[in-house]
């Protein structure tokens, strides 16, 4: 066996890439495809020694995507270290904001990023599948998208300032409330955001038929799906606990503790990697393969616990049998989640609990203060893309010696590789890689809307670079893409 | 005259953040109908600044292992956008401006070399020297503009 | 007490001759940038980041610590003082390790404020990234010595308002390091009364209460003014 060396090259936001390599047997057929993340980022090696009162400051800076659920997952951590229950107003408060992160992440995924594909149809030519020609095509459509957004980011703002929502949650607590004019603004644009999401619902429900043979195709395998369910078993983003489906629907394990994720999830290596790739561990590696985000939250949940949300979801089901267990659907389970964060935002501001500080109002109590009671703290929420693991080991005074994060990209690794590789088996008809094969095999990919940019420097920015290779590791054809 | 200034990167990834030094600095010049946006990256919802100014001038660091410490370049608008990525580049957020608002201002990119984006690190002493140079042009665009400004009076 | 009269960037002024050069300008309306000065404590003279021009003297002159003499004239801002300032400051940037994007006292430092003032938006020298702890072994305080920038209030109010002495200065040049008590660590220091008063004296992040988180750190001087007025003058202005 030949020693390859591997070059890491300063990869950056300006040069990330998603490298993938297919692998064919000695028949030309496809064994294989691999999704490479070929640069280590070090951030935990970053945070050792510092106060861990710092960590959620820190730790929202890893990404510039979804820095609300670092911050998210970190203040918990640090609740945990801490030993207290935070007050109620504080937690109200944090799950308002992850709805918002939620809703504004779903939102670009959908509207920006899938929806040329969904709704300008993928045999079209690229050049003219993507955002521009969908806002030539349906201008209002994306205006609202965009709107839809900003109604998340807004929210967001509201909560944590512009300028210190990096630290807005700290361990105990969050830092502010919600202004009453915050959350006037806020409640006059949920009857818009609403609407936009059921018409963005709509049409897609209304593509659904012609796309039954790119869902059969994308990424469609049983698998388990992990994520965060309610003390009822209801959709779940930020408390709760974990709960496993199978591919057909049934609930191999349920009331599974968070903090002891260790116990159920491995994490093994791969030298062409520098991402982990998490299993569940009573099944093993690689069979323990499962997939977090959307769709693994539409099917472990009992009920969504929304009124608008838990229709859909019950018209959702009838796309699988027990589970859905095809990729595709992750941008159906996206809007029913935009959907239901809507649902979720409108009940919480109307929560006693959230009462917005006035000039004459006293503020509620938003933070707990504690000192180190334990010298371990595991947080997890639900951030857009999936579960969302931070864990912090401290010394006796706070200091930080360890820490450990699982992503959701992370988690979904092993069914993004089998998903390149159920459409490259569909598409790859000759030693080449055809325009039509990339076309698939991004929008695959784009499926689980990945983000690495808390693992690498890739801020998220990333181009394909495709690569097909004969059974002897030659390379037959090579291509790049954006 | 209204120029719009966005200097993006991370801020704890040394000179990946120059554009947002570069921002602030020119924020502090406190030149009147000058806008400075500092951002950890370029957003969709920027598009209504974007198509409210008169000139966009973004900011960004340039990872490379070699050539000029300060680029400046016209953006022209994309023809295609990247596929997966949840940020945007100069060119496909200009492109998006056209598309909904029907106009988009022109727009120059100033890239600085960038040399070390480490955990926590200050802005190298490369590229610090380089920022001084941007600014200097940055200073020079908006000063063209205005007199463009005032002779189309 | 014999008044005197000086010139100060040109604009006459009147002091008491037992006044700094520091006081004298400050009551005259004229501003000198300090880091290691504090109202209410001893002068030590350590940043000079007030040095001024006097005329027929050789060399600067911290106004800190330079007595006002009759027909002195002072100039406190000319491009050479601006420059010495903005190396200073650049100086403390790069001796230790500030990453203010995440510091507890963002937005309400004192370093910070100096650089801003001096238009500093980078630094012209080598970073050392020393190797520096953070002492959070205290059980309302930590101190984190990648941001101290060795001005010795702490020192000053613990000994001189305090009256503990808890805090001190080890070691000489790069390796001068604040220390409690006998070096050891700030939660084992018996001197220490837990009053707080290097907490609120402290220009950076580096002395926070325990848990602050980034930016959250801001201070409240005139505490410590209040109490050297009411001990001082036997005056208890609030």
């Amino acid at each position: 066996m030949m020693t390859q060396t591997i070059v890491i090259d300063p990869v950056t936001r300006v040069e990330g890439h998603a490298k993938i390599t297919i692998h064919l047997d000695d028949s030309g057929q496809v064994k294989d495809a691999r999704f490479h993340v070929t640069e280590f980022r070090g951030f935990e090696r970053f945070c050792e020694g510092r106060p861990l009162w710092e960590m959620p400051g820190l730790t929202s800076r890893i990404c510039g995507i979804c820095p609300v659920s670092h911050l998210l997952a970190s203040a918990k951590a640090g609740d945990a270290i801490l030993a207290v229950g935070i007050p109620p107003a504080a937690e109200k408060l944090r799950r308002l904001m992850n709805l918002a992160q939620m809703l504004q992440s779903h939102a670009l995924s959908f509207f920006h990023l899938s929806a040329p594909d969904l709704l300008l149809g993928m045999e079209s030519d690229p050049a003219k599948r993507n955002i521009f020609a969908l806002i030539a095509a349906e201008p209002e459509l994306v205006r609202s998208g965009i709107r839809l957004r900003q109604f998340g980011q807004e929210i967001i703002e509201q909560l944590g300032g512009k300028k210190i929502h990096p630290s807005w949650a700290v361990p105990g607590g969050v830092r502010s409330a919600l202004s009453g004019a915050g959350r006037d603004s806020i409640l006059a644009r949920i009857p818009e955001a609403q609407a936009t999401v059921l018409h963005a619902l709509d049409r897609f429900k209304r593509l659904l038929s012609h796309v039954k043979g790119e869902a059969q195709v994308f990424g469609n395998f049983t698998s388990l799906f992990l994520g965060l369910v309610g003390a009822n078993g209801n959709w779940e983003h930020y408390g709760g606990h974990i709960r496993i489906a199978d591919g057909a629907g049934n609930i191999i394990a349920d009331h599974l503790d968070p903090s002891q994720y260790r116990e159920f999830i491995g994490e093994a290596v791969e030298p062409w990697s520098y991402l982990k790739f998490p299993y569940y561990r009573p099944l093993g590696y690689p069979d323990g393969m499962y997939r977090v985000g959307p769709l693994a939250r539409l099917n472990i949940c009992t009920r969504m616990g929304t009124p608008l949300a838990g229709s859909e979801l019950r018209e959702f089901r009838e796309q699988g049998n027990g589970a859905v267990n095809s990729s595709f659907y992750y941008h159906y389970a996206r809007l029913i989640e935009m959907l239901a964060s809507v649902e979720g935002i409108e009940r919480l501001l109307d929560d006693p609990d959230l009462r917005s500080r006035s000039e004459s109002e006293e503020e509620p109590l938003l933070r707990a203060h504690a000192g180190i009671n334990q010298l371990s703290g595991v947080g997890v929420s639900e951030a857009p893309r999936g579960t969302l693991f931070h864990e912090y080991h401290v010394d006796e005074n706070g200091l930080v010696k360890s820490v450990n994060l699982i992503i959701a990209t992370g988690q979904n690794n092993l069914a993004m590789n089998r998903t390149i590789a159920q459409i490259a088996r569909h598409y790859v008809r000759s030693p080449r890689i055809t325009e039509g094969m990339l076309n698939r095999v991004e929008a695959g990919i784009r499926a689980f809307d990945p983000c690495l940019s808390c693992s690498t420097h890739a801020g998220g920015m990333m181009s394909l670079h495709v690569i097909l290779l004969d059974s002897a590791g030659r390379v037959l054809d090579e291509r790049r893409r954006g | 005259m209204n120029v719009l200034v966005i200097g993006y990167g991370n801020e704890l990834r040394g000179d990946d953040a120059v554009g947002r030094h570069i921002a602030d600095a020119v924020s502090e010049w406190g030149l009147p109908g000058v806008r400075c946006l500092s951002a950890r990256q370029l957003l969709p919802e920027f598009t209504g600044i974007i198509a409210s100014a008169e000139l966009v001038i973004f900011v960004d660091a340039r990872f490379s292992p070699d050539g000029e410490p300060v680029l400046l370049e016209p953006v022209e608008l994309a023809t295609s956008v990247h596929a997966l990525g949840h940020t945007g580049d100069p060119a496909s957020l200009l492109s998006l401006t056209q598309a909904i608002h029907g106009h988009h201002p022109p727009a120059w990119l100033i890239s600085v070399r960038a040399h070390d984006a480490g955990m926590g690190n200050p802005l190298s002493p490369k590229t610090s020297m380089a920022a001084e140079e941007a600014l200097a042009r940055i200073a020079g665009l908006i000063g063209m503009t205005r007199k463009a400004g005032v002779s189309g009076l | 007490m014999a008044a005197k009269t000086l010139t100060i960037d040109g604009r006459l002024v009147s002091a008491q001759s037992e006044q700094t050069v520091l006081d004298a300008a400050r009551e005259a309306g004229i501003s000198i940038p300090t880091l290691c000065h504090l109202e209410g404590v001893s002068e030590v003279g350590a940043c000079r980041m007030c040095l001024v021009e006097i005329t027929g003297c050789p060399k600067l002159e911290p106004a800190c610590v330079t007595r006002v003499v009759e027909g002195m004239d002072v100039r406190t801002g000319s491009d050479r003082l601006h420059e010495y300032r903005r190396m200073i400051v650049e100086l403390l940037f790069a001796e230790r390790n500030h990453v203010c994007a995440v510091c507890v006292a963002n937005n309400h430092c004192e370093l910070q404020d100096l650089a801003a003032d001096l238009g500093i938006d980078h630094v012209r020298y080598d970073y050392l990234f020393p190797l520096l702890p953070v002492d959070i072994s205290h059980e309302r305080f930590g101190i984190d010595h990648n941001r101290c920038v060795l001005c010795t209030r702490c020192v000053r109010v613990c000994d001189e308002i305090e009256g503990a002495h808890t805090w001190d200065v080890a070691g000489r040049g790069g390796n001068a390091r604040v220390i409690t008590d006998l070096n050891q660590p700030w939660g084992t220091a018996q001197s220490c009364t837990s009053c707080g008063k290097c907490v609120q004296a402290c220009p950076t992040g580096a002395i926070f209460r325990q848990g602050s988180t980034v930016g959250e750190m801001e201070r409240d001087r005139s505490q410590l003014e209040f109490i050297v007025t009411a001990r001082k003058k036997k005056q208890w202005i609030v």
